[in-house]
């Protein structure tokens, strides 16, 4: 595994438009086997899906689109247009097609037959690509209709219907079933983008950095500063002070790898709350990747690892510090809910899940002492926004910090184009949505970003970089524990 | 269709014909549906008149669409064509100074209220779409919202637009200055749904964002109950900002999904919120509370803090959502009553729903008699189920028409209510209708088939019990046509004498108060209205009085105060009469307060010159059926009809008046000092500067006792000490007003000028004294240029006007001279800073230019005049026609 390998995978993963995602012509026989189970499957019960069906095919998402429970969720969108300002699309685009109503009108299109099923593949492929899935339409409706999980059908059925060439099926393949879901390949790409960096080829790179293909560059542009340390998982953190209870971390995939500093933060910060800190070594990728891009048997299997690996562990509370990874594990109810074992299971992990913010702000929080001088802007993220619904917590989190002041952005519950590695799929869309969001930081005069969610923390280094500000990228948790370290 | 030559004018980005893509633009927020065969998006005025060219060359159907959230179908592509989508046309100029907003069509409503508030400013019309829709769309269906009751409705506050007409030539009607000698072509176009133009760009009144507002929720038995109490509210001489009730059954769905809090087993809850200065918000609400409680509100909460107040709100937000989780879908019917009758009405409409075995709840605005059934749609799929709701939706408008109501409130006609206009209107009353359509759109390629029905469907009318029958009409025709002055006592005998003097070939003079006619060609035949007098209806719960034309303002006025009420008017000449005032349309400064002739006119009968008797508009403030006829006889000065019945809004009389005068030293003070106080004034009904003398030979109007008074009492030596005087008059409540003048005389002392406050007499009053003391050789004119730039209009003026006295109306940048030698300077003054000089008045034998004008919509008026008096017999010379 290398950096190339990395770059080519992303910028397959998310090539939108134009690239193939799954492999036609590979049968469930190709198909490389997960290695094994870490979670306990009691006796007697069903294995769980290992071998997932490779591909599954159109006429599948073909089906959940004409099902009466796609139809009638969709029956919900009165078509009223409240959604369109709160889209960033609809903002860059101005079109029907590129926000959230006619995307609903063209997945009602789409489920009555009135779109030919060769041009699934065209403007319906296209539209529905172009949109962030942030779920900012979710907030703006007043009719509750869960864009969310209509979203994921179409998407599921325009992924399904490619067809693409063998090197990026390969490097799919590679990227989201064997690099993600694997915490020490991951780790040690890491290693290897540090030394990219701290050789100084980075920056010889990006002098360069005009001939490279679009999505290389922009995968590129978003990599953060890599630091050393990777701890190994599955020590506990004691308690400081007077102990609350036991809690897992959620450590991510990316997150994991490339930005382990935050990882540390977090367990500081809870062990200064008198909470005793573990991170089950059996945990994995949380699937969210692989099941936008189509795949959802596999970040089936994966939400099943993960089910297994925290229900096994004995804690009050599973925090997470990324919120896309707890909005997915917060929604395995609904991904595993034809798994008639695991249903029930991933219900009991999904009420124990709680982002950082979330967790921190429900009991007193141990108030920090040390001054943290800033003039500060809270960046949300969207799937903690508008999916799990967390917008007060961390900002009282933040007004608990000495020294920093917050300060709002104009328009604070609009993406900054990360979105999953949409910014490498989509790089002219994400570019323009984040110089909007770079403009509306630089109105705010803030000189600390705080961030909830890995890819917005790249993004806004990326951000702040391509906009030339001053100002610093910090999670909520880096945060918290600089305050804490006084 | 061929669409490709249009890639000659717009950019290939711009053109939208996949037929996936289209599916997007099928619907907008109502149940109507069509595919268009392409979806443009112009990026300038300019684009949107080369394709309407390009549309007219090819005679392709053109619909205008904003933000796609009307309800009616009306930017539905119901027979193809192309949708000119014009999201694009965004931007927004705020001029503080004129309280003026420019915005294109699609500039988001929302979006330009948040910048009008960060200038202490306020765009009211606040749709609940308002967070998407568009400033064109608002226009289109002069659109509403909560705040109507105070505020009213779009229109009121549309000041011009430009439009892009069938011909795709760009126009200008109205624009940022006030009271501009034309038809109110800008009247027309709002709520026309863009069958007559397409509007690119707006120019907005604001008025100043009160600074505190105060909320309540109170629960009643029923809605009778709570109908009942808002009439006590309004008879209490009361103006909320908003009143808004929710019925027993939306309420407990409410509840049981958004939780916030509603009282519990209620029949009814009402919403009220007060606004003003921060020191009236809390008397007012105390006594909205009091008069609750006296009528019989179970449980009463007001809202102490912000979040209180978002919690109330919050309720009442929740209720489309709250529907959308028992049913996936729901119809949403718009109807309007006068508001007294709001009770009998959702009792019929409640029968009607269960004859039709339907599950409905009511949110309405109380205010206004705007009621809305969300009736809720099991299965949207179900035929049957569709048919019941459509045919209890046609049930329930007949109920309003017959109250005198309409068919809508403020969501449009579009598709949907079509076929329910010849309900409401007579067969004469849409062919009017269909003749100004024709007019702007002889080729009928913009948003075709809209609003108007086909003829076959007309002749279903509802008499409703608002309709003045014309009794005693052609016995009792015993005038002679020989003589030349014709007095007419009834509304038929009125329109029977217009009629056969016109078709026998003579020309007509109508003669009201007789107040200004000096400039006037003679006619054949004088119509006096003078017989045309007295209330015809009264209805001071629904706020409304409808009058004979000949009636004297004073008259009505006399009478309406025996209620506290009285018709926010005012006339400079004490026999004026409403019809003449109403067809001049001459503002009074109370304007800046209550809106215009034309927004207080709701509704008149008119007789056309050929003959035909018309109702426009009816007795409610929010009617967006058809076209709203009413502005385009307000201000026609008699040209296209004799109105012989007027209906009027009316208002509590204010509590408490007071007025600030002012001396400042010089012009150029007088006009900064306004200009500050302009910007803080809310309860403000006038702000003038006047120079009361020509060369210091004494005041204006020495017989007025109230002038004496104030040379003799508080202010001896006002006019020989300074030949400026600041005016400024606020009234309403006792606590704006004395907030208000707090604010107003602290300005002075930072200014450094003298002032005095007084109780008489009102800035209207000053102005009127000012006209009516007019000698009959005295040249009188009005200048009309954006607010903002009165200052610099006064300033080039003043080598043509030569000392002359005048009254500056500073809100609505109007300039009244009296005597001034060189009227075409002053008009070229004003036409150079966007305006225009008016003669009013001048010596017999004046041969200039009158209007100073040349309006963009001439022709349109030439050929409106045309079409319903093709020999010019009707007030002949009376108007720039």
């Amino acid at each position: 595994m290398n950096t190339a390998a990395l770059f080519a995978l992303f910028s397959l993963a998310a090539e939108g438009g134009q690239a193939a995602v799954f492999p036609a012509d590979l049968t469930a026989e190709d198909a490389p086997p997960l290695r094994s189970y870490h979670g306990r499957v009691r006796e007697g019960q069903a294995l769980p899906e290992t071998l997932p069906s490779w591909r599954t095919t159109m006429s599948h998402g073909l089906e959940l689109l004409t099902s009466a429970e796609y139809r009638a969720k969709l029956d919900q969108c009165i078509h009223c247009g409240l959604c369109l300002p709160a889209c960033p699309t609809y903002e860059v685009f101005g079109t029907e097609m590129d926000g959230p109503r006619g995307r609903i009108a063209l997945m009602r299109a789409a489920a009555e037959g009135r779109v030919p099923a060769a041009q699934l593949q065209g403007a319906f492929a296209t539209h529905i690509g172009r949109c962030l899935a942030c779920r900012a339409c979710e907030t703006a409706c007043p009719s509750g209709v869960q864009y969310g999980a209509l979203y994921e059908v179409a998407r599921a059925v325009v992924e399904h219907g490619r067809v693409a060439g063998p090197a990026e099926r390969a490097l799919r393949w590679l990227g989201l079933r064997q690099l993600l879901p694997h915490r020490h390949r991951l780790r040690a790409l890491a290693r290897l983008l540090r030394l990219y960096q701290a050789s100084g080829l980075q920056r010889l790179v990006r002098r360069l950095a005009w001939a490279l293909p679009r999505h290389l560059r922009a995968m590129e542009a978003i990599l953060p500063p890599i630091g050393p340390a990777h701890p190994p998982l599955g020590q506990v953190a004691p308690a400081i002070g007077a102990r609350r209870g036991r809690v897992a971390l959620f450590a991510g995939c990316v997150q994991d790898a490339f930005l382990p500093h935050v990882n540390a933060a977090t367990v500081r910060v809870l062990q200064r709350n008198g909470y005793e800190v573990m991170a089950p070594p059996a945990q994995t990728c949380c699937g969210a990747a692989q099941l936008h891009a189509g795949d959802e048997a596999f970040a089936r299997d994966l939400a099943r690892r993960n089910v297994d690996a925290f229900l096994s562990a004995d804690v009050d509370a599973v925090v997470v510090n990324a919120g896309g990874c707890g909005l997915s594990l917060k929604e395995y109810p609904h991904l595993l809910r034809a798994d008639p074992v695991y249903a029930p299971r991933a219900a009991h992990l999904a009420a124990r899940v709680s982002d950082l913010a979330e967790f921190l702000a429900a009991a007193p929080l141990v108030p920090p002492r040390g001054l943290v001088r800033a003039r500060a802007l809270y960046a949300d993220s969207c799937h903690l926004r508008h999916g799990q619904r967390v917008v007060r917590q961390p900002r009282e989190l933040l007004r608990a910090v000495p020294g920093l002041e917050l300060v709002e952005l104009r328009q604070p519950d609009r993406c900054c184009g990360s979105a999953g590695v949409y910014n490498i799929a989509q790089p002219d869309t994400a570019d323009q949505i984040l110089d909007a969001k770079m403009a509306d930081v630089a109105a705010s005069g803030a000189d600390l970003i705080v961030t909830a969610n890995a890819g917005c923390h790249m993004q806004y280094l990326y951000g702040v970089r391509r906009a030339g500000l001053c100002a610093r990228v910090l999670h909520l948790a880096e945060v918290l524990d600089k305050a804490y370290e006084g | 269709m061929k669409l490709h030559p249009l890639s000659f004018i717009l950019h290939p980005s711009q053109i939208v014909t996949d037929p996936v893509q289209l599916l997007t633009y099928e619907v907008d927020a109502g149940l109507d549906r069509g595919r268009p065969d392409g979806v443009v998006f112009p990026r300038s005025a300019e684009e949107v008149a080369q394709v309407v060219r390009w549309a007219a060359a090819h005679g392709v159907p053109l619909i205008a669409r904003g933000a796609g959230t009307g309800l009616a179908g009306g930017a539905v592509a119901e027979h193809g064509g192309l949708i000119l989508q014009l999201s694009a046309l965004n931007r927004i100029e705020l001029d503080p100074a004129g309280r003026i907003a420019t915005a294109e069509a699609g500039a988001v409503n929302l979006v330009l209220d948040g910048l009008a508030r960060a200038e202490g400013l306020y765009f009211p019309p606040d749709p609940s779409s308002q967070r998407s829709s568009t400033i064109g769309g608002n226009i289109g269906t002069n659109a509403g919202g909560p705040h109507c009751f105070k505020y009213g409705v779009t229109t009121n506050y549309v000041a011009g637009v430009t439009v892009v007409l069938a011909d795709g030539r760009l126009a200008r009607f109205g624009g940022p200055a006030h009271d501009y000698p034309e038809y109110d072509l800008t009247g027309l176009i709002t709520g026309g749904e863009g069958t007559l133009g397409v509007v690119t760009k707006a120019y907005l009144r604001l008025v100043r964002n009160p600074p505190a507002v105060k909320t309540l929720m109170a629960a009643f038995d029923s809605v009778e109950a709570a109908g009942t109490a808002v009439s006590a509210i309004i008879a209490g001489g009361l103006v909320p900002a908003t009143m808004e009730m929710m019925d027993e059954k939306i309420v407990r769905i409410i509840e049981d999904y958004a939780h916030p809090g509603l009282p519990s087993g209620a029949g009814a809850v009402l919403i009220v919120e007060v606004d003003g200065h921060p020191a009236s918000v809390g008397p007012q609400i105390a006594e909205v509370e009091g008069i609750l409680r006296a009528h019989g509100a179970r449980e009463l909460r007001v809202a102490g803090t912000a979040a209180e107040r978002d919690q109330i709100w919050y309720a009442r937000k929740s209720a489309a959502g709250a529907m959308a989780r028992l049913a996936p879908a729901y119809y949403l019917v718009d109807g309007t009553v006068p508001r007294s009758r709001l009770a009998e009405t959702l009792a019929a409409v409640n029968r009607i729903l269960v004859e039709h075995e339907l599950r409905a709840g009511h949110v309405f605005h109380a205010g206004d008699g705007n009621l809305h059934p969300l009736i809720l749609v099991d299965d949207p799929s179900d035929r049957e189920l569709i048919a019941r709701v459509q045919a209890a939706g046609r049930a329930i408008l007949e109920v309003c028409v017959a109250a005198g109501g309409s068919i809508t409130g403020e969501h449009g006609v579009g598709i949907e209510k079509r076929a329910f206009m010849p309900l409401m209107y007579s067969p004469a009353e849409l062919d009017v209708m269909r003749e100004i359509k024709a007019i702007f759109d002889p080729q009928g390629i913009l948003n075709p088939g809209k609003v108007i029905p086909p003829i076959s469907d007309d002749s279903l009318k509802i008499e409703d019990d608002a309709v003045q029958r014309n009794e005693g009409m052609s016995q009792s025709l015993t005038f002679n046509l020989q003589s030349s002055i014709l007095t007419p006592s009834t509304p038929g005998e009125a329109t029977e004498l217009l009629h056969e003097s016109i078709a026998q070939g003579r020309t007509v003079r109508i003669a009201g108060g007789g107040t200004k006619s000096a400039l006037l060609p003679l006619a054949d035949m004088t119509l006096s209205t003078a017989g045309l007098r007295g209330v015809r209806a009264y209805a001071p719960a629904d706020l409304y009085v409808t009058v004979g034309a000949g009636t004297p303002l004073a008259e009505l006025q006399a009478e309406l105060s025996r209620d506290r009420m009285w018709a926010p008017l005012a006339s400079p000449w004490p026999a004026a009469t409403v019809g003449g005032i109403v067809a001049a349309a001459l503002n009074a400064p109370l304007r800046m307060r209550y809106g215009g002739v034309r927004d207080v006119l709701l509704a008149a009968t008119v007789a056309l010159p050929d003959g035909r008797t018309i109702r426009a508009g009816r007795p409610v403030v929010k009617n967006v059926a058809g076209y709203d006829l009413p502005k385009l006889f307000a201000g026609s000065h008699g040209t296209l009809g004799l109105l012989t019945d007027l209906t009027l809004k009316i208002a509590p009389l204010p509590r408490a008046r007071a007025t600030l005068v002012a001396l400042p030293e010089d012009l150029d003070r007088a006009t900064a000092l306004a200009a500050r106080l302009l910007r803080t004034a809310l309860v403000a009904s006038a702000l003038l500067i006047v120079r009361p003398t020509a060369g210091g030979e004494g005041p204006v109007a020495p017989d007025r006792a109230w002038w004496r008074d104030l040379r003799a009492g508080s202010l001896p030596t006002i006019f020989d000490t300074s030949s400026l005087a600041l005016i400024y008059t606020a009234e309403g409540h006792q606590e704006d007003v004395a907030d208000e003048l707090a604010e107003a005389r602290a300005a002075l002392r930072e200014a450094g000028v003298a002032g005095v406050q007084l109780d008489e007499p009102a800035g209207s009053e000053v102005w009127g004294i000012f006209l009516a003391g007019a000698g009959p050789h005295e040249t009188v004119l009005r200048a009309g240029v954006p607010p903002q730039n009165l200052p610099a209009l006064l300033a080039a003026a003043e080598p043509a006007l030569a000392g002359a006295p005048f009254v500056a109306d500073v809100a609505a940048g109007l300039l009244y001279a009296r005597g001034a030698p060189d009227v075409s300077a002053i008009q070229t003054a004003a036409r150079e800073r966007g305006g225009y000089a008016a003669v009013l008045s001048a010596p017999p034998g004046y041969a200039g230019d009158r209007w100073g004008h040349v309006p963009d919509g001439i022709e349109l008026m030439r050929a409106l005049k045309r079409r319903w008096d093709p020999h010019s017999r009707l007030n002949p010379g009376a108007f720039i026609v």
